[in-house]
This record gives C-alpha cells, sequence and structure tokens, in this order.
C-alpha cells in the first residue's frame, strides 16, 4: 500500500514535471500569437536586400527568407495563423460534433443510425484531399480555412460524444438523478457532459494537433493564408526550393511546428490524468 | 399506527420485449404502503423486485414497459400522468435510495452538489442556497464534518458514509415515500445496521411511508412493520412482520426464513446450512400453476393449477393451495 502510494506520488511529479517544461513553451507561443508585435525583432514584411537566404547570424538570429526577411521575426507572426486557425477548427468541430452526437444519442431509432453512419462516411474521408477540393472552389481565405479544417474534424468529435453520452446514460447515477426529478435537459447539462468532459478535452487536444499539421499541409501546399502574410507551413512551402543551397529556413520553421505539436500533445496527456477526480483531483 | 394508504399499486405488470421472447418480470403485484410505515418487499436475485420498484417511478428502461396497472400516489395514477408531471413526483414527492452508493454517485461531481440536485430542480434554488441546505442534510444523516465533507468527491468517502449521502439526496425535498432498494447490501454488517436505524430515524421523524426492497430477512425483521414476498413476479405471501415471521403460509417465505444462518448456535455448525433446493426459473419458462412447485417441498397435484392470493389471517394472505382446505 506505502509503496503504491509512493508510485502514485511518483508519478505525479513525473506528469507535472512534464507540464513544467512545456507550459512556458506553449505560453511562448501563445505570446507570439496574440503580440508579436512585441516580441519580434523585424517587421516579417521587411526586406534586407543585403541578406538573401543568409544563415543565421547576430543580425539575424535564424537566418533570412529568398527575398531576405527575418525568419524568427515570421515565426513569429506565423504562430497567430498556425495556432490560431487550429484553435478556430477545432472549437467549430467541438460546437458542431459533441451537441449532434449527444442530441443524436437521444433520438435514437433510425435516424440515430442514419447519422451516425453519415457521420463514419465523413470520417472515412481523406482530410487533405476534401480541403483541396473545398478550399479550390472556395478560395483560401482565413474562415473558409478555418471552417473546412473544423468540418473534417467534427465527425471525431460526434463520434466520441455520441458513444459516451450512450454508456454514461446507462449509469446509475444518471438513474438516480432521474429518481430526483431531473428532466432529460438537466441530466444532459448536469450530468452527461460532466462526465464526458475530459475525455472531449483530450480529443480537443488531439485533434489540436492534427488540425496544426493540416493547416500546415495546406499552407505548405499553397491554399491556406496568402502570402506575404506568414504561417509556418507555408514558410516551409516556400523555403523547400531553396533546401540544397540553405537548409536554415526551412528547418526553423518546421522545428517550431514539431514543438509546438509535441507540446500540446503532452498537455493533452496531463490535461487527461488531471481532470480525472478520482486520479488526480 | 395510521392506516392512511400512501402508496397502493394494484394489478402492476411490467414486461420486458425481448428478442427470446416477452419476460413478465412483475406480473401483476398489489402493494400498499401506509403513512409511517416500513413495508418490506422480499425476494431472491430475478424476482421482480427491484424492476418493480423501477415501475413506480416509472423508471424502467427499452425493452422493458409497464403493460397494467395502476399506481395511486396522493391521488394521482402516477402510470397516467405525463412524463413533466411524472418529474414533478420524482424526488419530491417519491424519492429512491440505490444499492450501490458507488455507482449510484456522480464521480465528477461535489456530493455537496449531488444532494442539492433535487433541490434545484424541483425548489429552483441557486447553487449557494442549495449547498447550504445540503450541508444541513448531510448533518442530518450524521455526517460529521459536513461543511468540509459537502466538497468531498464520492470516490473520498467510505460506503457507509457514501450511502449517508445518497439518503440525504432522497431526503432534500421532504418526500412522502422513500423507495430504498437494497440500501444496506453493499455495506458492511456494522455498518448496515447503523444505516437501517438511521433510515428508521428518518422515517419516524418525517413521517414518510418507507418502501424496502430486500432479500435479507435479517433486515426485514429489524426495521418493516409489514413484509411483501415476491416471486417470481408474483406476490405469494403478504402480512404484518410478526405474522410473517411466527406463521409463515407459504413453503417459499418458509424455505427463506430456514435459510436464515442462526449465528447463536456455532455448536451446531455440523448442521448443513439450509437452502431451498433449485433456483428461479427462467422467465421464459416458469412452471404453470404454481411457479414455486418445482422447488417446493410440499407440492401435491393442485400445484399445477394456477393459485390465488388467499387470506389467511387479519391482513395476512398467501398464494398457496395448502392454505385452502
Amino acid at each position: 500500500m506505502r509503496s503504491m502510494t509512493a508510485k502514485l506520488v511518483r508519478h505525479a511529479q513525473g506528469r507535472n514535471l512534464a507540464l513544467v517544461v512545456v507550459s512556458p513553451y506553449l505560453a511562448l507561443i501563445a505570446i507570439m500569437a496574440v503580440l508579436p508585435e512585441a516580441i519580434a525583432p523585424y517587421d516579417p514584411l521587411a526586406i534586407d536586400a543585403s541578406n538573401i537566404l543568409a544563415p543565421p547570424t547576430s543580425t539575424h538570429l535564424l537566418g533570412t527568407d529568398e527575398i531576405g526577411r527575418d525568419i524568427l521575426s515570421r515565426i513569429i507572426y506565423g504562430a497567430r495563423v498556425s495556432l490560431g486557425v487550429a484553435l478556430a477548427a477545432v472549437a467549430v468541430a467541438c460546437l458542431l460534433g459533441v451537441p449532434l452526437g449527444v442530441a443524436t444519442s437521444y433520438l435514437g431509432g433510425r435516424l440515430e443510425n442514419a447519422i451516425m453512419r453519415a457521420v463514419d462516411v465523413f470520417v472515412s474521408l481523406p482530410e487533405i484531399f476534401v480541403a483541396i477540393v473545398v478550399l479550390a472552389f472556395l478560395g483560401g481565405d482565413l474562415p473558409t480555412l478555418v471552417f473546412t479544417i473544423g468540418l473534417l474534424y467534427f465527425p471525431q468529435f460526434a463520434k466520441v460524444a455520441h458513444g459516451m453520452t450512450a454508456s454514461i446514460r446507462s449509469r446509475e447515477h444518471v438513474l438516480a438523478a432521474v429518481s430526483l426529478g431531473a428532466g432529460p435537459v438537466w441530466i444532459i447539462w448536469r450530468e452527461i457532459l460532466p462526465n464526458m468532459r475530459s475525455v472531449i478535452i483530450v480529443q480537443a487536444s488531439f485533434t489540436l494537433s492534427f488540425a496544426m499539421l493540416l493547416e500546415a499541409g495546406l499552407s505548405f501546399l499553397g491554399l491556406g493564408v496568402t502570402p506575404p502574410q506568414p504561417s509556418w507551413g507555408q514558410m516551409v512551402g516556400t523555403l523547400k526550393d531553396y533546401l540544397f543551397t540553405n537548409p536554415w529556413p526551412v528547418v526553423f520553421p518546421s522545428l517550431a511546428l514539431f514543438l509546438t505539436i509535441l507540446a500540446v500533445n503532452i498537455l493533452g496527456d496531463w490535461l487527461q490524468d488531471r481532470l480525472n477526480p478520482e486520479l488526480g483531483g | 399506527m395510521t392506516q392512511e394508504a400512501l402508496l397502493e399499486v394494484r394489478g402492476l405488470a411490467t414486461h420486458f420485449f425481448t428478442g427470446q421472447g416477452i419476460v413478465r418480470a412483475v406480473d401483476g403485484i398489489d402493494l400498499t404502503v401506509c403513512r409511517g410505515e416500513t413495508l418490506a418487499l422480499v425476494g431472491e436475485s430475478g424476482s421482480g423486485k427491484s424492476v418493480a420498484s423501477l415501475s413506480l417511478l416509472r423508471l424502467v428502461e427499452e425493452p422493458g414497459r409497464i403493460v397494467a396497472g395502476a399506481v395511486r400516489f396522493a391521488g394521482d395514477d402516477l402510470l397516467r400522468l405525463s412524463e413533466r408531471e411524472m418529474e414533478a413526483v420524482r424526488g419530491a414527492k417519491i424519492a429512491m435510495i440505490f444499492q450501490e452508493p458507488m455507482t449510484a454517485l456522480d464521480p465528477v461531481q461535489r456530493v455537496g452538489d449531488q444532494i442539492a440536485e433535487g433541490l434545484r430542480v424541483h425548489e429552483g434554488l441557486a447553487r449557494r442556497a442549495a449547498r447550504a441546505r445540503a450541508v444541513e442534510l448531510m448533518a442530518r444523516v450524521g455526517i460529521p464534518d459536513p461543511v468540509r465533507r459537502a466538497r468531498a468527491y464520492p470516490h473520498e468517502m467510505s460506503g457507509g458514509m457514501r450511502q449517508r449521502v445518497m439518503i440525504a439526496a432522497a431526503l432534500s425535498c421532504d418526500p412522502d415515500l422513500i423507495i430504498a432498494d437494497e440500501p444496506t447490501t453493499a455495506l458492511d454488517v456494522t455498518v448496515q445496521a447503523q444505516i437501517l436505524s438511521l433510515l428508521d430515524d428518518l422515517k419516524r421523524e418525517s413521517g414518510a411511508g418507507v418502501l424496502l426492497i430486500t432479500h435479507d430477512l435479517g433486515v426485514v425483521a429489524e426495521v418493516a412493520d409489514r413484509v411483501s414476498v415476491i416471486y417470481g413476479g408474483q406476490i405469494v405471501e403478504d402480512g404484518p412482520v410478526e405474522q410473517i415471521f411466527r406463521r409463515p403460509a407459504h413453503p417459499y417465505t418458509q424455505g427463506l426464513i430456514a435459510c436464515v444462518p442462526d449465528v447463536e448456535l456455532p455448536r451446531q455448525r455440523g448442521r448443513a446450512l439450509q437452502s431451498i433446493a433449485g433456483s428461479v426459473p427462467s422467465p421464459f419458462d416458469r412452471p404453470d400453476g404454481c411457479r414455486f412447485r418445482d422447488r417446493c417441498p410440499s407440492a401435491f397435484a393442485r400445484c399445477t393449477e394456477e393459485p390465488v392470493l388467499v387470506p389467511i389471517a387479519n391482513g395476512h394472505s398467501a398464494r398457496c393451495w395448502l392454505n385452502v382446505r
């Protein structure tokens, strides 16, 4: 018993350790996204004609791109697009998917089946191709990008919410709440949604990293944000042509993307443990 | 004791329409609970007692359906109320205590908020006011340090404390009838006694009626005023608790009483533990006639005919041909 407690404590410290490492990084990315002008050394669009495709130096810490713009500043400004688009898309996916999943479980019968099969079809769509088609027809402005990515990821939320609703509804504490006179609306708000909260948050954190990757992929292909506004994926896309002359400009935005996704996933894991009152609290 | 009937169940039948056929889990039962009285509904697992109790509040889920009967309570037939009207009865007029307080409490909600749930639903109390009432209720059911305990989660409490929380939640709106479905089965024996006496005290204070569902005759002897024995979805014997224990008229009741191990006679341990041969018949093929006849030590020719509930003494009746001379 004692050794088990000690193990749990160590485990908790290990978990929090990960958070201690990850949260300053994510805070930095958040500041970059919200207030890029406060920390960026240069205007992301300013051209330094004397430094084209320069390697990291003391004037340009991470080097410059093909027309002499400061890579560090562009990464800082790019955080807003990369993080902002992904966050907004996850919000869209969550706000569409969770109510649909919960409501479908309550509908029951044939309609439930029909809707969930339609959702399955959505899940099996190859996301990048669908996104390419949609963006090709609707044009690549930011709201369209957000909505497209959100639409591609809402089925996961719908499926999780649907399954969780079915399982939570059959639990005895829901029956107990009904026996106390709670109606369906109360049950959904007070019993079902709180009990799926941790699962949805974890789902959201993983979806956030998928959405960042998808946004980066689309921007890489030139379907995301319109230049000259920077985003990480778009920077990699344009700079890949110079990979063999100077690999540095490609490495840094890729690294930013990689580290951010890793950090988001670690945060998601931590939240998962933390939000379950039976494990952490 | 006042004999004002609080709850009158007549001919209640709840069937489950499954793929393999119709399960007549509750098959025409009558129950009466008076104000200030504890009626014990006694039966083995599978006898239909839990389905019966859920049926009273119309909590039976698909594929189960209440197919016949009446549940008269406070001038209404609960089976004829709309779902909205039924919500106003649940918790406020009739409250339920469940068997397993671990699963019957929401793991992600603080216990104080769960106790306050009924108050918020029925009386529209704000969160803060409801919490204050929850603390009072926790004190009333004997939870020490209720202010601090109200902020605990269910897993942080012991089984006995959790059952007290359930009881506090059930009492929150001063119900007239409390349905307790095996409220002590999941608890240690010592804690069982505490919970039973708590229930008894609360009943006495509030004058509510209690319908106690149990398989444990020890519990029955301790707190019940009257007993209804259920077997195969039917009431097989019904009467005041003393009559049932002194002069059980149905062989099934006699068997149940013989099964209770006698702790006071450890010397006789050599004697085999009593049991009733066989098990509850599958509801898909119950014997016709008396449903107990396959297991009954006194079965005779007439048992192939369906017996009826016949009065034996004042307020005591049994469904057995042995009593019909």
